[in-house]
């Protein structure tokens, strides 16, 4: 229990954010303290953008692997475009190795973060597939897309007519935190589909979205749109 | 957005007077489309406020419970709110009116006359924190960076609540209140309670029931009474014969005192010169309001209707918005709570957990086997919960639960951190008999008891979490 030790106003504002407010400065420079610490979170935003997901986490799950037309990380921040298209050896992989017409597909994807997935996968992906299951949908093949950018969902639908498609992806790292997914879920994605078809659950990680309730709460949004045969801001939740 | 008005009726029989009020509660939902829904009370406001009746009671220590309900009957038609409407509430029974055989009586038959969802509570530690609520105190608390204390002075006790940054930190109370002595205007005693006898004896004034008070002796009571109460909140004294129940002061000490209740509203009358300016109530209640100011201390921003105030508006919450419910049997009421830290080591460690949670469920069953659901269980202390560990709490659960409680149908958790559906979802899938309801976002600190409403808004339900410690 706090005793009465006054505290001071500024460490009360500072408990309501991460950002980097009175951090203090020595002269009209900051911190040597807060120079490094700024470098070093630039540094792990940067590692999240350029690294891959290790295959022990992709195996742990059994998702097999396919990639866009993006060809390095270059290219993929270059073209954005291309990687919302799958390269061609990927569409015969999926029409292959796939369920067709699931009620809900589940695509997990690097984006920008591949710490984001590394992080998080673990404890998202089995929560979620119970999750779905306690509503007794019927779940397609999981895979991973290498590079793949949001409206990748929309090929895959094409290809695979799943009911509704959940994509996890790693989220653009910032400073706060570069480990940070999300969960972008789509009714009947394909072509023409719009963002305002698409919804998002945001910010999952350890200190944000908490990943295993993130989890379960998709599964009852994904029941949602199934039951309503919408998504995005038509439907009702 | 969706946003949703219900009502809610706060009665509060206490020792000297009872008063009702009704308020309504606005209850929003936010859906952003990018994070998990949230849901909260944002607005609460009062739209019906009772005269103070004084409690009417069949003896000195017996509630008439019959005229009781024809004056609620009555303030219901005026506030012109029907039973059906009401979806939250309570009826918190105070000071020495919350005798065993009041309580009791009071809480089976108000539960037909008051609305369905209407609590019944007791217990001096809510009490106070009610009545904090009430007074504005705990707000103010969130406004500055001092330490404030609520001393709620009724007829019989006054409830002590220190509270800090919106929070309650510390409560207690004492034997001290107008109706503590009675008499009539000519100095006739007609009643001193006995919780004064020690305190009477320590200060050398002798006053009986029969006797004669003077204005002199009655002056150097209620100085005394009231200079004991302000040391002991401040701190400056570490013991007091005045206590209700035994209590280990802390070492925080209030920057601020404010004095609400029946004796706050009286503190801005002038100073009583006579025996007859005194005994306006037929007790000593002025009196004491005059020496509590001449200490320099305040009022509250809201006295005499305080603890109901914080009854009616401030004792329901509503649960996280993703919870998970597996049953048709809410609402539930009076559901004991057992608490259990998840984890206190440095680590997490599901072999501790299931003893704690053993230990704690072999208790509960032998007192609280008869319900279903017997019990809530209340995690708190979470570390960050990994789908690993979320295995391990059902598996811990199910098993320790089920052992304890074998006929039970009904498993509720309640959890501190936002993880009830992916708990309530992973206990479901390992047992496909149980009713499962699972909550989570719930303090439940000040609690023994909890009720659970319906959903108010889409899944997240109403909750008050209330004491029933009846004194006997």
């Amino acid at each position: 229990m706090l005793a009465n030790s006054k505290k001071d106003p500024l460490e009360t504002l500072k408990q309501f954010t991460p950002a980097r407010i009175g951090v203090g400065r020595t002269g009209t420079r900051p911190l040597t303290r807060d120079v490094l610490q700024f470098r070093t979170d630039h540094a792990a935003a940067v590692d999240s953008v350029y690294g891959t997901v290790p295959e022990s986490i992709l195996s742990e799950f059994s998702l097999f692997s396919v990639t866009t037309q993006v060809e390095s990380m270059e290219h993929y921040l270059k073209r954005p475009d291309h990687g919302r298209l799958l390269a061609d050896e990927a569409k015969t992989l999926l029409q292959k190795n796939c369920l067709q017409t699931p009620d809900v597909q589940v695509v997990v994807s690097d984006g920008l973060s591949a710490k984001a997935i590394e992080e998080n996968l673990g404890d998202v992906y089995p929560a979620l597939i119970d999750s779905l299951e306690s509503y007794n949908l019927q779940i397609g093949t999981s895979f991973f897309v290498k590079g793949g950018r949001v409206a990748c969902m929309d090929q895959i639908g094409e290809i695979l007519k799943p009911k509704a498609l959940v994509l996890l992806i790693g989220e653009r790292p910032g400073l706060m935190s570069a480990e940070s997914m999300s969960a972008y879920m789509c009714y009947q994605p394909g072509k023409g589909k719009k963002e305002s078809d698409r919804m998002v659950i945001s910010n999952i990680h350890k200190r944000g979205t908490p990943p295993i309730e993130a989890a379960a709460h998709i599964g009852t949004l994904i029941d949602k749109m199934l039951q309503q045969k919408t998504s995005g801001v038509h439907l009702i939740v | 957005m969706t946003r949703q008005w219900i009502t809610s009726i706060g009665l509060d029989i206490g020792t000297s007077t009872t008063k009702l009020i009704a308020s309504e509660l606005l209850i929003s939902q936010s859906q952003d489309q990018f994070t998990l829904p949230g849901c909260q009370i944002i607005d609460r406001r009062v739209t019906y406020a009772s005269s103070i009746y004084t409690t009417p009671m069949v003896n000195e220590v017996e509630i008439d419970v019959e005229q009781l309900t024809q004056l609620l009957q009555k303030e219901y038609k005026q506030a012109r709110v029907t039973l059906d409407q009401v979806h939250a509430g309570a009826v918190i029974i105070t000071g020495e009116s919350a005798r065993k055989q009041n309580a009791e009586k009071i809480v089976h038959y108000l539960a037909e006359h008051a609305g369905n969802f209407v609590v019944a509570t007791a217990g001096a530690d809510l009490e106070g924190v009610l009545a904090a609520k009430g007074s504005g105190v705990i707000e103010r608390s969130t406004q500055t960076d001092q330490t404030i204390a609520n001393i709620d002075v009724g007829g019989g006790t006054a409830n002590i609540a220190l509270c800090q940054d919106g929070k309650v930190i510390e409560t207690f109370t004492l034997h001290v209140g107008g109706r503590l002595i009675r008499l009539d205007k000519n100095g006739q005693v007609t009643y001193v309670s006995s919780y004064l006898t020690e305190f009477l004896d320590s200060i050398s004034v002798l006053l009986k029931k029969g006797g004669k008070a003077t204005f002199e002796q009655l002056s150097a009571i209620c100085q005394h009474m009231a200079e004991e109460t302000i040391n002991y909140v401040k701190g400056i004294s570490k013991a007091s014969s005045l206590l209700v129940s035994p209590h280990t002061r802390s070492d925080i000490q209030p920057d601020t005192l404010l004095v609400s209740g029946g004796v706050g509203a009286m503190m801005k009358e002038k100073k009583p010169e006579t025996l007859e300016e005194v005994t306006v109530h037929g007790d000593v209640g002025p009196l004491l309001a005059w020496h509590f100011q001449a200490w320099g201390v305040s009022p509250a921003p809201e006295t005499a209707r305080a603890t109901v105030i914080g009854a009616g508006m401030q004792n329901t919450e509503v649960s996280g918005s993703t919870v998970y419910i597996r049953s048709d049997r809410l609402p539930l009421k009076n559901v004991p709570i057992v608490n259990i830290p998840v984890q206190q080591e440095e680590e997490w460690m599901p072999e501790r957990f299931q003893e704690r949670l053993q230990q704690a469920l072999q208790q509960a069953s032998t007192l609280f086997s008869e319900d279903d659901p017997p019990v809530a269980l209340a995690l708190s202390h979470f570390p960050y919960c990994s789908y690993k560990m979320l295995q391990q709490l059902t598996k811990a659960i199910l098993a320790e639960f089920t052992a304890c409680f074998k006929d039970a149908k009904c498993l509720v958790v309640l959890c501190e951190q936002d993880i009830a559906k992916a708990l309530g979802q992973a206990l479901a899938k390992q047992s496909k008999t149980l009713d499962i309801i699972c909550l989570d976002q719930i303090d439940f600190t000040h609690g023994d008891y909890i009720d659970l409403g319906l959903p108010v808004a889409g899944e997240a339900i109403s909750v008050s979490v209330k004491t029933l410690a009846f004194s006997s």
